[in-house]
């Protein structure tokens, strides 16, 4: 992992005490809000392997907050075989099982581009010739939350636009 | 990301709502967020704020009294019990902290004593460039503006303090400190006007004094608004802030933030934001907490037909009479404690059966306190404040005690207080004021180290025990910070672009 330090995000580990846990009872649109606020740096780029946490789920995000929040605990503790993502240079993948990222599945391009309002991000491309055809329409975009940390989002390309389906964070392993 | 503030302030107690009304006076655009509701009284009201809650009174009392109660076997943030409650409570193995919820903070439950340090030299010597002396038109803006003034035998306020030890053998009360209490004459000033709140505006709270007037010039409140976290960016905080009308997260920012939440939540805020990577360094956070020597106790006069829930909410100062010199007197090998009496001040307009009610009125709660050495440490560990607090490395708590057990054996009737772990109602420090970063957290200027634009105007930043009710001391320190931000402000750029906007606004 060597992922460059920033002036404003010096560090390139997550802080300490930091536990994706506190957005575990946010809702999508609230995530959506925060995501508009943060920024993506020209110069850092996520690379090598990140833990991967998922919350603001499309449909668990209505219920309750306790209860939404509960369900994104249980999809962080070992029953989600889902551990996070790896980067290279200009592409990645999903890993597996194992959070050493020794299995790898649904492939993605990476590159830098721009929101609708013109504001950079980070997007991961499913359209990927070793990503099965099913998911080929899924896109990612990730902006720097804090050091070390990304703040991810999975979205659908459907007929009618992108819709959004999940929040996660891509912490680097230390 | 559009900032359509200059400054942002978190909390609206003495730190908050003097940063507020100064920063709007001097032409900032300022948003305060208040985690608690307006509350209903009577100079609200006729302001025409629509959404009030009730203060603990009659049936609410069981429902509004508290807001949050942490200790150290509930979850690491507490119960919420009621989002529109009055009280914190946040009991940690060392001590116990008490504070307040709603627009206004803690000036609805204090008990309107306004005073100055126990030492005149309170300010000196922590820093380069504030003096005690520089720091005394700060204290005079707020005494006149809260209106302050000592009682007088001839205002004839029901168990003055002042008149009741005229004559007494074992106790003097010769210096009463002012109060920011009506002192008309009126009998229903003269009740329900204390822990509680003061509904009918006798008391003088900070919603009516500073904010309901700074609104008119354009301060921007929003209620029930609670700041959960900070982070710092490129230009200026993102605020993450909870609705709690909708219950919804929202991102405000802004370049400037004058954090005043409290000295407990405060810290929490400042600990919680560093372990999320909002903020970071701050390597002296947690140190110099302390209680400002507080000892409350229960005083069981029970002295016949007397009514002590009457008065102001202090019925003012005392001390041990020398039988001697007839004048105040410190135990020997005891540090000064300052005394003071209140009575149950409220409990006419709580439910509880009449035998009870009469017996409490014939009691008083004593508080002594004093200037304690601030060397406690706040603690943050999985979410969890605790505060460590070493009563053998402050001597006045027992000096305190030695003086309440010393009224009880005067008096003879039992003082009941606890002596193992210190309840406090004047938490500060944590965030205090050092002349570098590894000795505390904020800059002459009020700003945290290492964080250009956030700024702390309550009790956490303070270098010291003032020893003497603090609110004073809160409002002078956050005047001095918001005068300096403001002044600051001052630049040719940001005049031009006041005028542009104000033209664009025509
Ligand atoms: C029973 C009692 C009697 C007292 N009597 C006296 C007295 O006679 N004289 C005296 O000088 N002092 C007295 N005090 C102490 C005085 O009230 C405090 O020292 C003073 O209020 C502290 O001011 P502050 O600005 O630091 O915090 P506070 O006044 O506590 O204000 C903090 C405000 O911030 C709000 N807040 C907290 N967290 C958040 C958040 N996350 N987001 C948004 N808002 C938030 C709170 O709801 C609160 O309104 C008394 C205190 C108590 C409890």
């Amino acid at each position: 992992m060597n992922q460059q330090s920033h002036p404003d995000f010096p560090a390139s580990n997550p802080p300490a005490g930091f536990s994706a846990r506190y957005f575990f009872r946010h809702r999508q649109a609230e995530m959506d809000e925060l995501f508009d606020t943060l920024s993506c740096p020209a110069d850092i780029s996520p690379d090598g392997v990140y833990r991967g946490r998922l919350f603001a789920i499309s449909a668990v995000s209505r219920l309750p907050r306790p209860l939404a929040g509960l369900i994104c605990r249980l999809l962080d503790s070992f029953l989600n075989p889902w551990k996070g993502k790896s980067f290279g240079a200009q592409e990645g993948a999903n890993i597996w099982l194992s959070a050493r990222g020794s299995l790898s599945f649904g492939y993605y391009h990476i590159r830098r581009a721009e929101d609708d309002n013109g504001r950079a991000l980070i997007r991961l491309n499913y359209a990927h010739p070793r990503t099965p055809r099913l998911l080929q329409p899924i896109r990612g975009e990730a902006r720097l939350l804090t050091d070390g940390v990304w703040l991810a989002r999975m979205r659908w390309q459907g007929r009618h636009g992108l819709k959004t389906l999940l929040y996660f964070t891509l912490e680097a392993r230390p | 990301m559009s900032a359509p503030y200059d400054v942002i302030v978190i909390g609206s107690g003495f730190g908050g709502a003097v940063a507020a009304a100064t920063l709007t006076r001097a032409g900032q655009r300022v948003l305060l967020l208040e985690r608690g509701p307006w509350r209903d009284t009577r100079p609200v009201r006729m302001a025409g704020i629509d959404e009030r809650s009730p203060l603990p009174y009659g049936r609410h009392f069981y429902t509004h009294l508290l807001h949050r109660l942490a200790t150290p076997w509930t979850p690491a943030r507490g119960w919420c019990l009621n989002r529109r409650g009055l009280f914190d409570i946040h009991q940690s193995s060392d001590m116990t902290l008490v504070c307040a919820n709603g627009v206004g903070g803690g000036s609805h439950v204090y008990s309107a004593m306004n005073t100055r340090p126990a030492q005149s030299h309170y300010w000196d010597g922590h820093v380069h460039g504030i003096t005690s002396a520089a720091m005394e038109e700060h204290y005079q803006w707020m005494l006149r503006t809260m209106g302050a003034r000592a009682p007088q035998d001839s205002d004839a306020i029901p168990n003055f303090t002042g008149s009741r030890y005229a004559g007494s053998e074992h106790f003097i009360a010769d210096q009463q400190p002012a109060m920011s209490v009506r002192m008309d004459k009126d009998a229903a000033d003269f009740c329900n006007n204390s822990f509680f709140g003061s509904e009918n505006g006798a008391k003088a709270t900070l919603d009516r004094i500073l904010l309901l007037p700074a609104m008119e010039q354009g301060l921007e409140i929003r209620a029930r608004h609670e700041c959960l976290s900070l982070w710092q960016q490129p230009q200026g905080y993102r605020l993450e802030v909870l609705d709690q009308r909708d219950n919804t997260i929202r991102q405000l920012s802004a370049a400037r933030v004058v954090l005043a939440a409290g000295t407990l939540n405060t810290l929490r805020l400042l600990f919680r934001s560093r372990a999320l990577g909002g903020l970071r360094g701050m390597p002296a956070l947690g140190l110099g907490f302390g209680g400002n020597g507080d000892v409350p106790a229960y005083w069981a006069l029970n002295e016949d037909g007397a009514d002590f829930s009457t008065g102001t909410p202090c019925h003012g100062r005392f001390a041990l009479r020398d039988p001697h010199s007839g004048g105040p007197a410190t135990l020997p090998g005891c540090l000064p404690a300052d005394l003071t009496t209140y009575g149950l001040n409220g409990i006419a307009r709580i439910p509880m059966p009449a035998f009870l009610r009469r017996r409490l009125q014939r009691d008083l709660i004593l508080v002594g306190m004093g200037a304690d050495n601030a060397d406690g440490v706040a603690e943050w560990h999985k979410g969890r404040l605790t505060f460590r607090y070493l009563q053998g490395n402050n001597p006045v708590l027992a000096s305190v005690y030695a003086h309440l057990d010393e009224v009880a054996r005067r008096s003879q009737r039992p003082v009941h207080f606890r002596r193992r772990s210190p309840l406090t109602v004047h938490p500060l420090g944590g965030a205090r004021l050092a002349p570098s970063s590894t000795q505390g957290v904020v800059d002459a200027r009020g700003e945290v180290y290492g964080h250009r634009g956030l700024f702390i105007a309550d009790a956490s930043a303070l270098p010291a025990a003032p020893g003497t009710p603090p609110s004073m001391t809160i409002a002078a320190w956050s005047r001095h910070v918001a005068l300096g931000i403001s002044q600051a402000d001052v630049t040719p750029a940001r005049q031009r672009s006041r005028r542009q906007q104000t033209q664009q606004q025509k």
